[in-house]
């Protein structure tokens, strides 16, 4: 039943998503009108992809740590297809934060990349979890493979937290904090969340379709 | 604890006997600073900030290779299988190896820094200071490397994969040292910060490293 | 005493090892033969705490080796086609790490008493790796009795001996066979199989489809009917 409402309450929430922020309405609320340069305080438009992507890149690497520890406690093939599907969703969210924050800083402040905290950090996950991948391609057999993945998506995961804080430190120095985002409040708060929102029920769906093909394929595998 | 020196005991004897694995690092540690020297030019007018990245680089990239080889010498006629065969907590096995690796790079930094000095006529104002931070950041490195390592033993390319895996993970003790290194060097005596991230990273992952090193070696 | 229950063990989808229960009673010499693939080598790994079972419980000498895998280890010697022994050190020095690590008592006097037991002792202080392959298996035995276990795991342990080092490797075997230790061989050489053990069973595809004493074997065409029919081959 969820499973076949799932993509059309997904694909509904992301057009409602989209249109608020694209649409004239929104600006009268406060979302950021057309034309106005970026140090007015206003946020630009693709701050509402931005946060969601990067809010659900994390959400998914947590899944694979907590499916990690899962799978090495039960042993059960369930956590690592959960740990595998949440990876690879993840890894390309992590690319999308990459690329709009690229987008976002070539209109603020006229260069590709800059080396902000936040940005570094989403760096070093995307390095991170492509090397997770990386760890489940090199090896081929199902058991092992599972057992290596969930090693590495733990210490992966745990490395999270100390990469941002060292890269505090080390952006402090050299960069003052040029990227001052304009403080959010009344209308553009709800745009944000509901963005989020349909960003993590696009997340589900593809996780559960992702967990299908990793299931259909075991039965195929089974099946030879 | 016993068997912890043990393994490591055995292990440096089997490495001070070949002197493959050290010989290897030293050299490739050397190259670096050479190959930096060569690309920064005789006599670098900001050897100050060059210096902390070049020692780093030199440190990681030698350890890498003495890394990788650490499991996969116990691969030759299933040695790793005869350690498990041994009644000791597995995580006995790891500490062992991480004792092993320590004293590798130790020796090879005590033969990179001497050369870097003698390299580019530098001094180091505070010779204590900067044994500390090194001290800190390569068994922080250790500890990351040593697990990891064990992780790739059993993979088909694993010279290549224990690189890309590794230095994603152990980014933070790559940062922190050489801003730590960096502020020794110019005589910036304030280093708390980047201590207290060393030291957290160490023990956080010796204490992981030590609970899921079980799982890395079960087959 | 090995005693196994209902032990399974499963990789992924593929069944290595099928319900097996067995007992092996102390001082006995159980041979399991079985063709390539039949889950032996996995089985001995398991007996010998390196594997996990998927299901299913191993106790030795009354140790379950899920609960007190460190008291299973101390008694368990596990000699393989793989020796486990280091190669840049000499064959004492192996002997040394090993004894170590098993924390044996008066070990200077024990390992000359395996090397010798070996036959050995000339060249006790040479680098393993000048060694032959009869001289490293014989070693191996060395390195597997060191602590005096009470049960010897030997999964194809002629592996890569030419007939004079079984022949001698034979020898060292029996000759231990009288200190009362419980043994389990693994092989796939029914003569060598039927010749060494007192018990003979037959593993195929994960299952113990035969379990008798030699001494209801007539001979070895007999023996070679029976197994035919368990694995389902012509020999």
């Amino acid at each position: 039943m969820l499973k076949k409402v799932l993509p059309w309450i997904t694909l509904v929430t992301m057009v409602i998503a989209i249109y608020l922020i694209f649409s004239p309405v929104s600006a009268i609320y406060g979302l950021c009108p057309d034309g106005i340069p970026f140090d007015l305080g206003y946020n630009p438009r693709i701050l509402y992809f931005h946060a969601p992507l990067a809010w659900v890149a994390y959400l998914a690497f947590f899944v694979v740590f907590v499916s990690s520890i899962l799978y090495l406690r039960t042993r059960e093939q369930k956590w690592d297809a959960f740990a595998s599907s949440s990876a690879e969703i993840g890894v390309i969210f992590c690319g999308l934060v990459l690329i709009t924050g690229m987008v976002w800083a070539k209109y603020a402040w006229g260069i590709w990349w800059i080396w902000i905290p936040q940005l570094t950090t989403a760096l070093i996950l995307w390095l991170s979890y492509a090397a997770y991948l990386m760890v489940r391609s090199a090896v081929p057999e199902p058991e092992r493979k599972a057992r290596l993945a969930a090693v590495f998506g733990i210490v992966a995961f745990i490395g999270v937290p100390l990469s941002h804080f060292s890269v505090m430190i080390w952006a402090h120095p050299l960069h003052p904090p040029v990227a001052r985002v304009g403080a959010i409040e009344g209308f553009p708060v709800y745009v944000l969340l509901f963005n989020i929102l349909a960003f993590t029920l696009l997340y589900t769906y593809l996780f559960s379709t992702k967990m299908d093909i990793e299931r259909m394929s075991e039965e195929a595998q089974q099946g030879l | 604890m016993r068997h912890c020196l043990n393994i490591a005991w055995k292990d440096l004897k089997t490495e001070f006997r070949t002197k493959q694995m050290l010989n290897s690092m030293l050299l490739f540690a050397l190259l670096v600073v050479i190959i930096f020297s060569f690309a920064f030019g005789p006599y670098p007018e900001n050897i100050d900030q060059l210096a902390p990245g070049m020692l780093w680089v030199a440190f990681t990239f030698a350890g890498m290779l003495g890394l990788s080889r650490s499991f996969a010498s116990e691969k030759e006629n299933g040695c790793l299988d005869g350690l498990k065969l041994c009644p000791v907590d597995r995580s006995d096995i790891y500490v062992g190896k991480v004792m092993s690796n320590t004293v590798l790079m130790f020796i090879m930094v005590m033969v990179t820094v001497p050369v870097f000095i003698v390299l580019f006529d530098y001094s180091i104002p505070d010779p204590l200071r900067l044994i500390f931070v090194i001290v800190l950041g390569t068994l922080g490195f250790v500890f990351v490397g040593t697990l990891l390592s064990a992780l790739t033993v059993n993979v088909r390319a694993r010279e290549l994969l224990l690189p890309v895996i590794l230095f994603p993970v152990i980014l933070p003790v790559i940062i922190s040292a050489v801003l730590a290194t960096g502020e020794v060097l110019s005589g910036i005596n304030d280093i708390w910060a980047e201590v207290r991230i060393l030291g957290t990273y160490g023990a956080i992952f010796f204490i992981v490293s030590l609970l899921i090193f079980e799982y890395v070696i079960e087959d | 005493m090995i005693s196994i229950n209902g032990l399974s063990k499963v990789f992924g989808s593929n069944v290595a090892l099928k319900e097996i229960n067995l007992e092996v009673k102390k001082g006995e010499f159980i041979a399991l033969l079985g063709p390539n693939g039949a889950g032996k080598t996995t089985l001995i790994k398991i007996i010998s705490t390196l594997v996990s079972p998927t299901s299913g419980s191993i106790t030795i000498d009354d140790y379950d080796i899920k609960e007190a895998p460190i008291e299973v280890r101390k008694r368990v010697g596990v000699i393989s086609h793989e020796t486990y022994l280091y190669d840049d050190l000499t064959a004492c020095e192996n002997l040394q790490f090993y004894g170590k690590m098993y924390q044996v008592d008066d070990l200077d006097e024990r390992i000359s008493t395996v090397i010798s037991d070996v036959g050995l002792s000339r060249r006790s202080d040479d680098i393993v790796r000048t060694f032959s392959r009869g001289m490293k298996q014989r070693l191996s035995i060395a390195r597997a009795i060191l602590h005096d276990p009470s049960i010897l795991l030997l999964d194809e342990p002629y592996t890569g001996l030419d007939p004079h080092a079984a022949a001698t490797f034979d020898g060292i075997l029996e000759q231990l066979n009288l200190m009362d230790k419980t043994v389990m061989m693994t092989t796939h050489m029914i003569n060598q199989g039927l010749e060494m053990g007192d018990r003979v069973a037959i593993l195929n595809r994960g299952e113990i489809t035969c379990d008798m004493p030699k001494n209801q074997i007539r001979d070895e065409a007999h023996f070679k009917s029976i197994y035919e029919q368990c694995v389902g081959v012509e020999l």
